[in-house]
């Protein structure tokens, strides 16, 4: 088993569930609530990773932070780093890569938290941060859980998006999932099916917590 | 706090609907204020513009001496700053917090000692205490909404505006809470805009009453006068045409309630308790006129008056008495024409007992 890997692959599912937290929020909270039109096309665009191939959006998440880029130059006069084939990089694609997952859940969750309550709050003379704090998101508390594993766990098991941005660097780049691939090339399969049942079981059990955690959160408020 | 909360504002809505409402409520003597009138007719909507919930399009809402919204300049206070408490129809209570979070909800600025002591003291107010650590979901409808009125109330609210506050629960339980209601806001001294269609609610918790009709503020007075002297036949339709005159209840006697009302005395049916303030009711279609007091007869009310104004109502007249109370009776005009009745005549109303409607403004002392 490469441990390595499986280190580096954790790490990167971390810091994109982190990232995705922090800019997924706001970005699900306009989704749930706006009622502009055009708001479709933002829908559309965040949903697009879906369906894409991953190699598509590696491509252009490759091209777009390319040392000749305009994205890529201004990284590089910023850090002194390039994003190709670099964590950084890799980070980069999978915040994009997981972004519906992470949004999705969370937009549903903020779109159902009646209005009323909200005007509630602010009668009672708690600006829009402080009803976001204390009213929007402890009731959407599980669709924000729900958000940030799912964002996890496909991080976790994303494979073609990492080969075309991070190639293969043992420790910088190289994740669990291009591990298993490189020990089945190797037609070690003893290794591959070790380090797959490991992804399986992790996969597995961090859901089944969320659900599980879920379903307790509900029993206690009761009445919604 | 001197002053009054004028309202003049318009609110256009696509498709085409406006509301407009030109209002002035005086701050003081904190008193209720309703709203009345038919369902869409605007009510809600002026409610919310005075919250800040929604923006008039055009007009100006004023607060004592601040200007909360003005189309005009653009000025704009947002909800948080405007210190009011506001009361959905269905109680908007927060379900992840308990009964002592939600009341103390507003209070998150104010000293935890002095903030204890407040919700405290409103849960005791509200017959809360047993069940400040349960959840909205485990409570009953009128529980619900005795929690949404404490968590109103609690940051010391300016003005507390409620939008049909009682129409959520089941009758039986806002027959009971609305006389609480009335209670808890005379006691707690704050003037309040209050929202309903219902006449009830509009007589036993209002002192002052604004008909609403049609996206506009049709009469603006004290209750019983809005309810006996409606402006215009369709502020007349809006709250019915009945006789409303305030009366206090001077005994009870072999099921009956005395009322006495500009020194006329009124035989009543409904339960009461002898010095309670009542509103006396009754209905046009139920008053009898007569020309001479009758000798003997069942009907237990004989108020001699005279007629002071006829107006033609449909098919119908409607005759105005001053009987030392103004009293509307409904008749046929072939009836006005067998009694002569003319402004001026004198004649005598007949009214049964039942047909006297008591309606309690007040809780029993005690």
């Amino acid at each position: 088993m490469d441990a390595q890997a499986l280190w580096l692959s954790v790490r990167l599912a971390a810091a994109t569930t982190g990232a995705l937290i922090v800019l997924g929020m706001p970005l699900a909270y306009w989704l749930g609530r706006s009622t502009r039109r055009w708001k479709v096309l933002v829908e559309a665009v965040v949903a697009l990773p879906l369906v894409l191939p991953p190699t598509v959006l590696g491509f252009y998440v490759l091209v777009a932070v390319s040392p000749r880029s305009p994205i890529g130059r201004w990284y590089e006069a910023l850090t002194g780093s390039r994003l190709p084939f670099t964590f950084g990089g890799l980070l980069v694609a999978s915040v994009l890569y997981s972004l519906p997952f992470a949004v999705q859940p969370m937009a549903v969750a903020f779109g159902q938290v009646e209005r009323r309550l909200l005007e509630a709050s602010w009668t009672l003379g708690e600006g829009r941060l402080g009803t976001f704090a204390r009213t929007v998101a402890p009731l959407a508390l599980p669709g924000i859980v729900t958000g940030a594993v799912l964002a996890f766990a496909h991080t976790l098991g994303e494979f073609g998006v990492v080969l075309m941005v991070g190639g293969n660097i043992p420790g910088e780049t190289r994740t669990v999932s291009i591990s298993i691939y490189d020990h089945v090339q190797a037609l070690d399969y003893a290794a591959a099916g070790e380090t797959a049942a490991l992804l399986l079981a992790v996969s597995f059990l961090v859901l089944a917590i969320t659900y599980g955690l879920q379903r307790r959160a509900w029993a206690v408020w009761p009445g919604r | 706090m001197a002053g009054s909360l004028a309202l003049d504002l318009e609110r256009r809505y696509r498709g085409g609907a406006v509301v407009r409402a030109e209002l002035e409520v005086p701050l003081e003597p904190a008193g209720v204020t309703v709203l009345f009138g038919p369902s869409g007719s605007g009510k809600t909507t002026i409610l919310r513009c005075v919250a800040g919930l929604e923006r008039p399009d055009a007009g100006a809402v004023r607060f004592a001496d601040e200007v909360w919204s003005d189309a005009g300049s653009g000025r704009w206070v947002p909800p948080q700053r405007r210190r009011v408490g506001f009361l959905h129809q269905e109680p908007a209570l927060f379900p992840h917090r308990t009964v002592r979070g939600n009341v103390a909800f507003g209070l998150r600025r104010v000293p935890r000692a002095e903030r204890a002591e407040r919700v405290e003291e409103l849960l005791r107010r509200f017959g809360l205490s047993a069940l400040a650590e349960r959840r909205p979901g485990a409570l009953s409808g009128g529980e619900r909404q005795r929690v949404a009125v404490a968590r109103a109330l609690a940051p010391w609210p300016r003005l507390l505006l409620l939008d049909e506050p009682l129409s959520a629960l089941d009758a039986p339980t806002r027959e009971e809470l609305r006389l609480e209601l009335r209670r808890h806001l005379v006691a707690a001294g704050v003037p309040s805009l209050l929202v309903t269609h219902d006449r009830t609610e509009a007589m036993v918790l209002g002192d002052r009453i604004a008909v609403v009709v049609d996206g506009g503020i049709r009469q603006v007075g004290a209750v019983e006068e809005v309810f006996s002297r409606p402006a215009d036949p369709e502020v007349a339709r809006a709250v019915g045409v009945e006789t409303v005159v305030a009366a206090r209840v001077r005994e009870r006697r072999e099921g009956l309630l005395v009322l006495e009302t500009h020194g006329r005395r009124l035989v009543a049916l409904d339960p009461g308790v002898p010095g309670e303030e009542v509103l006396a009711c009754i209905r046009a279609e139920e008053v009898v006129l007569r020309l001479t007091e009758p000798v003997a007869e069942s009907a237990r009310n004989h108020l001699p008056g005279t007629v002071s104004m006829i107006r033609r109502e449909g098919p119908l007249e409607r005759i105005i008495l001053d009987c030392g109370f103004e009293l509307a009776a409904l008749v046929t005009p072939e009836a006005r024409r067998e009694l002569g009745l003319e402004p001026g005549r004198s004649v005598v109303a007949v009214v049964k007992a039942p047909a006297v409607h008591c309606i309690p403004r007040s809780a029993p002392p005690g």
